[in-house]
């Protein structure tokens, strides 16, 4: 399992596929847009006309599609539902690739990198960037010791291991740092060289993990091993 | 003077009647009230003991089963038997790991036996895995075995142990909040029996935090101004640099690290102190702009690679934060991608500058390698992934494999809704890996 998972972490980076992904969904406009409309419309998955705006309508319909097409129902046409379809998707329509400002609302890329944002933004806000990242990489270097549990949940939710967890300070809901914080750390940022402990010396009663060697400090964290 | 005297005291004593009544009232109120929450306070932490005692139960229970499918491996004749045997050991390890996490002991407390079952399971996963690849259990194996066995079995009576004095109503665990464990616990938890080195290599090894940095050996030795100076020329910015020092750190070699400003930029980086390399660099401001494509920015990115002496490079996967594009490079030598010398490069979207980079994969492993003749061709790899797979293309690589490298060709495949990649042994012609390719609007994962 371990090796699975450290080997899907170098993986995530390793894929030749470079090419930007272009996906419809919510928000997007253009004839990409009507051109999927105008099938689900043929196929009877969507009434109306095709009007070119992806809308809650053409989600649905196209949530409809993917179910009865055994596709990940998420309501979105990326490249598997778009092949499904036969519909080609050109680089200008998606709201992702145009120009201006952009929001991180849709940046959370998995159930793992939601817990770990939520982690760090409880155990970390007020503290650096850098600090921030160095909090998720000390889950991720866990997961991958066998000393400790297998999973990032499994981590996370070890009994006694973070104190957010206890308080419940942990449900939080995070914001766009940690969420970035936690994706680079999932992209192998790791500004502690492989560090398993972090505590605020100011904070903690606990002696036993005074004993850690001490490897980097980052604002109020000492990092250890 | 009387009558308003007479009135005062009959309304001082319906007041204090009244007063009365209001204070029974308001503490049969709070009575009922702290009854309630009592019982309430009550439910709730009987639940959370519950989870805790299923926890504990489910330890011993698959533990024991560990146990005693580890002697049983011992004896086992079939290796269609044996290698059911040590998938149910994997499974049963897996199980008792999770358990074992969520007991209220304190996570210094169950490391060592984390640690432990851990490896026993990784242990019995890649010996099954060897059965099915037609291996057999060899000398060396069956000795891993025995000890694995003998740990098990000794481990799974202290912890019946436990349960035992749990059950008497002891206070075995700790009190998980402050995370203080209790040390008299330590001989109970701490596997005693001695379990082979062997475990502490190839798979089961502790993870990234041992790896070593190859291209930093030999390299000399700089100092801070020199190691500063590196960092300037290696951001190569034409606006004036506010370089702060901020420390020496072990992350996890000896490194200088700094803050930089430039513009409305603000980055951290680390320089190592063996050859002045980059370690790390991470950008702190937030970035909501963008002006630039995905492929303009990997461009840049590409170009600052080539122009910091990276060699040559090929860009793997993009994916988009907000502002920031983090491009994924493997170094390329003889036309064979190097999958495990990576560099994860972040370009801002606003105007094409450099504001992180990741090159541990590359400074660990980036040697020249001597890569041997493929005993397959292309087109005899691309026969064997899976009759359900229609091979698109192939190319040879090296991939990390249980700290190893292997030759494999990686063949990209479709089942005509998805895309595969499938690393095939370009030795043994044996599949190493298979990965599906999952793309979304940020762009491409595999899984």
């Amino acid at each position: 399992m371990k090796r699975k998972l450290i080997l899907m972490l170098v993986c995530l980076l390793l894929l030749n596929a470079a090419r930007a992904a272009t996906v419809l969904e919510v928000g997007s406009t253009g004839t990409a847009v009507k051109e999927v409309q105008q099938k689900l419309i043929q196929w009877g998955y969507l009434t109306g006309s095709a009007d070119g705006k992806y809308g809650a309508k053409t989600q649905a319909a196209v949530q409809a599609f993917q179910k009865k097409n055994g596709l990940s129902a998420d309501g979105r046409v990326g490249p598997t539902t778009a092949a499904a379809m036969g519909v080609t998707l050109s680089g200008n329509s998606a709201a992702a690739s145009s120009g201006g400002s952009v929001s991180a609302s849709a940046s959370i890329i998995s159930a793992d990198h939601r817990l770990l944002s939520k982690l760090v933004y409880a155990e970390a806000r007020g503290e650096s960037y850098k600090g921030q990242v160095a909090v998720a990489a000390v889950v991720l270097n866990r997961v991958a010791s066998a000393s400790f549990p297998n999973t990032i949940s499994g981590v996370i939710y070890q009994s006694g291991a973070f104190s957010c967890v206890s308080n419940g300070s942990i449900n939080n809901t995070p914001d766009a740092t940690a969420i970035r914080a936690a994706r680079d750390a999932l992209n192998g940022w790791d500004p502690t060289g492989g560090c398993l402990y972090y505590y605020n010396p100011k904070a903690t009663s606990d002696k036993w993990i005074r004993t850690r060697t001490v490897k980097t400090v980052i604002g109020n964290h000492r990092f250890a091993v | 003077m009387q009558k308003t005297d007479f009135f005062a005291d009959i309304r001082d004593r319906d007041w204090s009647k009244a007063g009365l009544v209001m204070l029974a009232m308001l503490l049969t109120a709070v009575t009922a009230f702290a009854i309630a929450q009592t019982r309430e306070l009550r439910t709730a932490q009987a639940r959370i003991d519950a989870v805790a005692q299923k926890a504990f139960y489910e330890t011993c229970e698959l533990t024991e089963g560990l146990a005693v499918n580890f002697r049983k491996l011992l004896v086992a004749g079939e290796p269609g038997q044996a290698q059911a045997l040590l998938n149910e050991a994997a499974l049963q390890a897996q199980g008792a790991m999770s358990n074992l996490a969520l007991l209220p002991l304190g996570q210094d407390t169950v490391s060592a036996t984390l640690k432990f079952i851990n490896q026993a399971g990784d242990f019995a996963g890649a010996l099954s895995e060897k059965l099915g690849n037609g291996g057999v259990i060899s000398q060396e194996d069956h000795a891993t075995l025995e000890a694995l066995s003998e740990t098990a079995a000794a481990f799974s009576v202290s912890l019946a142990r436990l349960l035992d004095r749990y059950e008497k109503g002891e206070a075995v665990f700790s009190d998980s909040e402050n995370n203080i464990s209790d040390e008299s616990l330590y001989p109970i938890t701490n596997p005693a029996g001695e379990y082979p080195v062997l475990l502490y290599d190839g798979p089961f090894s502790d993870g990234r935090t041992d790896g070593e940095f190859k291209t930093l050996e030999g390299l000399p030795s700089v100092d801070e101004a020199q190691a500063r100076e590196a960092l300037t020329a290696f951001i190569g910015q034409s606006q004036p640099l506010e370089i702060t020092f901020t420390g020496e750190a072990s992350v996890p070699v000896d490194c200088y690290e700094y803050d930089v400003r430039f513009g409305d930029y603000r980055l951290s980086a680390g320089v190592t102190k063996a050859g002045a390399q980059l370690l790390y660099m991470l950008c702190d401001s937030e970035i909501n702009e963008v002006n630039l494509t995905q492929s303009e920015a990997a461009n840049a990115a590409e170009a600052f690679l080539l122009a910091r002496g990276y060699g040559p490079m090929e860009m793997s996967y993009a994916s988009q934060f907000d502002g920031i594009l983090t491009v994924n490079f493997a170094a390329v030598q003889n036309r064979v991608v190097l999958y495990p010398d990576l560099v994860k490069v972040q370009v801002s979207l606003r105007d094409g500058t450099i504001i992180g980079l990741e090159p541990a994969g590359y400074l660990m492993n980036h040697v020249e390698r001597t890569i041997p003749l493929p005993a397959l061709t292309a087109e005899d790899a691309a026969a064997r992934v899976g009759s359900a797979l229609t091979p698109i293309d192939t190319r040879l690589c090296v991939i990390p494999q249980n700290s190893a490298e292997y030759l494999c060709y990686e063949v990209t495949a479709t089942d005509g809704s998805a895309t595969f990649l499938a690393y095939i042994d370009a030795a043994t012609g044996v599949e190493r890996e298979l990965m599906e390719v999952v793309t979304d609007q940020n762009g491409a994962f595999v899984m």
